[in-house]
């Protein structure tokens, strides 16, 4: 059925209709074709016409910027042929120079391998040799050697180049001829980990100009508020701006649909995801539903099968996440693309450019946290001209149910900006380390990487005999290697594996296992339900066996921070600030048995907690303004934890980090301070220096603060101000009222305010 | 002073410093062992940090120069500090035609023979390589195999015997018998860790008459190592000179190439190089527990170290030494270096009796 039927049929449909709050059609776009300045290679002009493709305006136009060695940064939509755009000129440049090589990077590896797969097909119809490999993690040892030395487009990903760099000698060959180097999917590097890929980048820059090649980098993104400022950011270069779409859409029909719309009828999200998820396979709809959770995609694709079972059709639905083992999830790929699958529910793990070829439509179940990614998902239904549907399912939380008040609001909504910071000095002084590893530092030419406070880092790593100086530069004498010291980013690299009667299951990290493979967690796996028998914690095990149990589990998590030494306070009217270093403890006690949304028991659980030490900052509130608070009877706790929220929304205004970088915690008593206190932490092992400077700029970030909540003209808190798309209580307890009067004192209280 | 990132340097470095390359084991806990590709027992890392801290008192005050008698030396590429010492070494001396005997009397060494077709070869008078030059099938290859001897290209030849053989064969090693004593590098260096780290210590022997001759390159500080590498590839470009390591093949020899491309320092070193590791895992695998040097050196020698530190702690000993100034925990690792290179060497030697009238 055409998804404007589909849609048509839903908003006819008495059992769907009354949670229908919203449709709006996104007007279709026709085609664009444009003209290159000068042909392409003949054999490539064939490939073209073979495959029936013209060239949209904004593939020449990246086309013949590539041409003249621009780098750009594409923003245009999923399924524009972005990767075309940058494979011609890639081809091209092989064809004509029999030298030059090229370089894409991807976040993960089961993109990289589905562009080799197309990379091969150009090449095999092309004749052109470019002996594409992937060379990552999973590459084996006695291949490497050979993609070394002969592969002329090399696929990989940042985590595997800020492991290679230091072998660079004999990447010699590949690194002198080195034309291009093509980022696909960079809206991903953004907040530390992009600044990390930021610092990863100009080391490998910088060697390219040891080999004599200076290539061109062209970025491929999702659409971001700030395209040029981030290219300029990532790379280090300036970036044309490739964003004027000149590919065809259809109407897209984009439903907010709100379970909770009417409080007497609101049923659980997932079963309304998974009831029109199944209404829109029955109708012969492709459909890929996104879930806020493995665990939702898995419960979700169960109720599913159940469904669809009396017709028949169990089969052509499946689950799809992370943690599947790689053949499981090709599978799935092409069960989508060409095979027997009709609707596939997912986590956010295809949220990504992989080819599943044309969907119908798209259910987005839970606002995913970013506008980047709504736009990304709904993005995933649609080819050509065709007509498509995207269906955004609504949590109770206040942050969903805000969008599902205000359509205009969501629909207005700017896309994020994907902010990087290229001085932060805990990121740059390690990526200084591992350059001095990799050829000695020499600042006079090495300051154009890594700008003008190189001198003044190397001297502290210096004197503290990290680095010691040579005829030929800085010389790195640190002990262990200074990539391994040095993360990309603050994912754990330790893998539980689940294991079903000596097979394989699947993996996850040990913060997931505690959270869902606890003893007695009921896992569920494409559908089947499996009760965890034990952990071994030490040996990364978890053995599971099948079930037939009718209820589910759901962890209970506490989270505490630990003030383990305080280094620096300041007054702040009634209250103080701190700066020091805690200890974040975040513990699963236990786990709920629920059947249905109703719970049967709990059960305590006695797991090790994961811990973290890393930086914050903390304040108290001035008393009078809690005895405020108190004597109107509004909740002190919801005023904290909205006071929390919005001043962790304006962090990234002074501080340049991803609000996901950062972490917070209010309490109504803490016990370092005695006093109703907030902590702001840096989300990494160790600390990365957010705190720190927030610290310095409290005062202004708790003025912009006060403004925001007080200038929002919501009644009781929206996304706007004091709602977090990452809160880990459901945005529960909030209290705007309290949070004011909290603000307004501390606001007051700052000393360096203007007010 | 501090200066404006003072607290950064002290980050990476308090970070960096709980990092340790190397496990420590139970002592007796065999199991573990096989876990770790690098460890040391719980007994031997006490007893080496209280090494160190014996070695800091007893040093206090002493300069380098002091502690470990040598000169500073001038290469092209800057100083560094020679520690120079001599030994007594019996090694058999060169034999050609010993060696090129013992090869042309191997016709699988020709492509297109196996066990079966020498036997049938030799039995229809063909005894020799040589002998196959008058073959019609096999006078190409016979004669370019003996034209490959007669170069004097031993790397290349140790190349054409390893097609047709193992590494470790005693025909790959009897090579070395083409050589004069005199053309041995025995080479043997510390490191500040598992590469693209600086290369503190390089040891040289050599063999004169019937002394070996140790030199032993030391870095002061880490801007030396351009000089020491400079002073131990002075050894290496010699016209004839032969490499002999002890797991050189994986560890010396690409570590050393890695540091020459860190600094852009060009060298080719395409010499013959004689892993006595390979070597010796074929002569003596069934007789010790495992063939590491000190293993080799107790067993086949009866040698007992004292006061030695363990390999994988050679980059802390170095650490404190460029931290603090205090050359004491220098003066174990000079003198473990020292006695690896003459082990190494001995060894060679030994590997030469067991096989000097093979095959």
């Amino acid at each position: 059925m055409p998804a404007r039927e589909m849609i048509a049929h839903l908003s006819g449909s008495p059992r769907h209709r009354p949670y229908i709050v919203h449709i709006e059609a996104l007007p279709p776009r026709p085609p664009r074709y444009g003209t290159l300045l000068r042909p392409l290679p003949e054999a490539i002009e064939a490939y073209l016409a073979r495959k029936g493709i013209r060239l949209y305006t904004h593939q020449c136009e990246a086309v013949d910027r590539l041409r003249r060695n621009e780098d750009i940064i594409i923003t245009t939509s999923t399924a524009s042929g972005k990767t075309l755009a940058f494979n011609l000129p890639v081809f091209e440049r092989l064809f004509e120079d029999p030298a030059a090589t090229a370089l894409y990077l991807y976040p993960t590896k089961a993109l990289a391998n589905d562009q080799q797969k197309a990379i091969r097909e150009l090449e095999a119809f092309t004749g052109i040799d470019a002996g594409t490999a992937v060379y990552d993690g999973d590459t084996p040892q006695h291949r490497r050697a050979a993609i070394r030395e002969r592969a002329r487009l090399v696929i990989s990903n940042p985590y595997e180049m800020h492991q290679i760099l230091p072998w660079h000698p004999k990447w010699g060959r590949f690194l002198s001829g080195l034309s291009y180097i093509v980022i696909d999917e960079a809206h991903r590097y953004r907040g530390v980990f992009g600044s990390h890929i930021a610092g990863m980048i100009r080391r490998l820059r910088r060697i390219c100009g040891y080999y004599g090649s200076n290539p061109v980098f062209i970025l491929s993104t999702a659409t971001i508020a700030n395209p040029a400022e981030f290219a300029r950011r990532l790379t280090g270069r300036e970036a044309a701006w490739v964003g004027d779409d000149g590919s065809p859409h259809g109407t897209k029909h984009f439903v907010l649909y709100n379970p909770f719309a009417d409080r007497a009828e609101a049923r659980p999200a997932h079963l309304e995801t998974k009831d029109l998820f199944v209404a829109c396979v029955r109708q012969g709809c492709r459909t890929l539903c996104f879930t806020a959770s493995r665990r939702m995609a898995e419960v979700v694709a169960l109720g599913a099968k159940d469904g669809l079972r009396a017709a028949g059709r169990a089969d052509q639905v499946a689950a799809y996440r992370a943690g599947y083992l790689p053949q499981e999830r090709r599978a799935i790929e092409d069960g989508l693309k060409e095979g027997p699958l009709a609707g596939v529910v997912s986590t956010n793990a295809l949220e990504l450019g992989i080819d599943i070829g044309s969907l119908d439509g798209v259910i987005i179940s839970g606002y995913p946290g970013t506008m980047i990614s709504v736009w990304q998902q709904a993005g995933r239904a649609g080819r050509q001209a065709a007509e498509s549907f995207a269906i955004l399912v609504a949590f109770s939380n206040p942050l969903d149910q805000y969008f599902m008040r205000h359509p205009q609001a969501f629909f207005a909504r700017p896309h994020e900006h994907a902010v990087i910071d290229t001085e932060n000095p805990c990121i740059l002084s390690g990526h200084l380390l591992c350059a001095a590893a990799e050829l000695p530092l020499d600042p006079g030419r090495d300051a154009a990487y890594f700008g003008s406070d190189l001198l003044a880092m190397a001297d502290s790593l210096q004197a503290h005999h990290l680095i010691r100086k040579s005829t030929r530069g800085w010389v790195y004498a640190g002990r262990g290697r200074a990539v391994d010291a040095v993360r990309l980013d603050a994912l754990s690299s330790e893998t539980f594996r689940i294991v079903c009667n000596g097979r394989l299951l699947e993996t996850m990290d040990r913060r997931q296992a505690y959270r869902e493979a606890h003893p007695g967690a009921l896992l569920l796996h494409q559908g089947e339900t499996y009760a965890v028998a034990d952990m071994d914690p030490d040996q990364r095990i978890i053995r599971v066996k099948p079930t037939d149990a009718d209820y589910h589990t759901r962890p209970i998590t506490q989270v505490d921070v630990t003030v383990e030494g305080e280094r620096e306070q300041k007054e702040m009217g009634g209250g103080a600030i701190s700066l020091g270093d805690v200890l974040v403890s975040e513990r699963t006690v236990g786990y709920r048995i629920l059947k249905g949304s109703e719970s049967v028991g709990a059960e305590p659980l006695d797991l090790p907690p994961i811990l973290f030490r890393t930086t914050a900052l903390w304040f108290t509130v001035p008393e009078e303004a809690e005895c405020l608070v108190r004597s109107k009877g509004l909740d002190l706790a919801g005023g904290l934890h909205a006071v929390e929220h919005a001043a962790i929304a304006v962090m990234p205004f002074y501080v340049l980090c991803d609000r996901r970088d950062i972490g917070g915690l209010s309490a109504p008593c803490h016990p370092w301070t005695g006093r109703p206190t907030i902590f702001v932490y840096d989300g990494y092992e160790g600390g990365i220096g957010l705190s720190g400077k927030a610290y310095d700029l409290l005062p202004a970030i708790l003025c912009m603060t006060h403004d925001l909540v007080g200038g929002c003209p919501c009644e009781a808190g929206c996304p706007a101000c004091i709602h977090s798309p990452k809160c880990g209580n459901n945005n529960q307890p909030l209290d705007k009222a309290a949070a004011f009067i909290l603000l307004d004192a501390l606001a007051r209280a700052c000393p360096h305010s203007d007010r | 002073m501090p200066g404006p990132f003072d607290g950064i340097g002290r980050q990476w470095r308090d970070r960096l410093d709980q990092v340790r390359e190397y496990g420590i084991v139970r002592d007796g806990s065999v199991f573990r062992t096989g876990l770790c590709t690098s460890f040391v027992f719980r007994s031997e890392f006490e007893r080496a940090r209280a090494l160190e801290r014996e070695l800091v008192e007893a040093y206090r005050g002493v300069s380098l120069e002091d502690a470990l008698c040598g000169s500073e030396l001038d290469t092209g590429e800057g100083t560094c500090y020679l520690i120079e010492s001599h030994d007594a070494l019996e090694m058999r001396g060169q034999d050609r035609e010993a060696v090129k005997t013992a090869i042309l009397a191997d016709l699988t060494l020709i492509y297109g023979i196996g066990q079966q077709t020498q036997e049938r070869l030799k039995r229809r008078g063909y005894r020799t390589i040589a002998d196959l030059t008058r073959h019609p099938r096999y006078r190409k290859e016979a004669e370019r195999l003996l034209a490959q001897i007669e170069s004097g290209d031993t790397a290349g030849l140790m190349r054409w015997i390893g097609r047709w053989h193992p590494a470790s064969h005693p025909l790959v090693f009897l090579t070395c018998r083409f050589h004069a004593v005199e053309d041995f590098v025995f080479l043997d260096i510390e490191t500040l860790g598992l590469f693209s780290r600086p290369i503190i210590l390089f040891g040289v022997a050599r063999i004169s008459g019937r002394r070996i001759g140790v030199q032993q390159y030391l870095i002061r500080d880490i801007p030396e190592e351009q000089a020491a590498l400079a002073a131990t590839l002075a050894h290496l470009e010699g016209v004839d000179a032969a490499l002999v390591t002890f797991n050189g093949r994986a560890f010396d020899l690409p570590y050393v190439r890695e540091r020459l491309a860190y600094y852009g320092m060009p060298s080719r070193l395409a010499l013959p190089h004689f892993d006595v590791l390979h070597f010796s895992r074929r002569v003596w695998k069934e007789r010790f527990s495992d063939c590491r040097l000190v293993t080799l050196e107790r067993g086949l020698f009866g040698i007992e170290r004292s006061g030695d530190v363990p390999s994988q702690m050679v980059p802390e000993f170095y650490e404190a030494y460029l931290r603090s100034g205090n050359p004491g925990p220098l003066v174990p690792v000079v003198e473990h270096n020292r006695q690896d290179v003459i082990t190494l060497a001995r060894l060679f030697a030994r590997l030469m009796e067991e096989w000097h009238a093979c095959p």
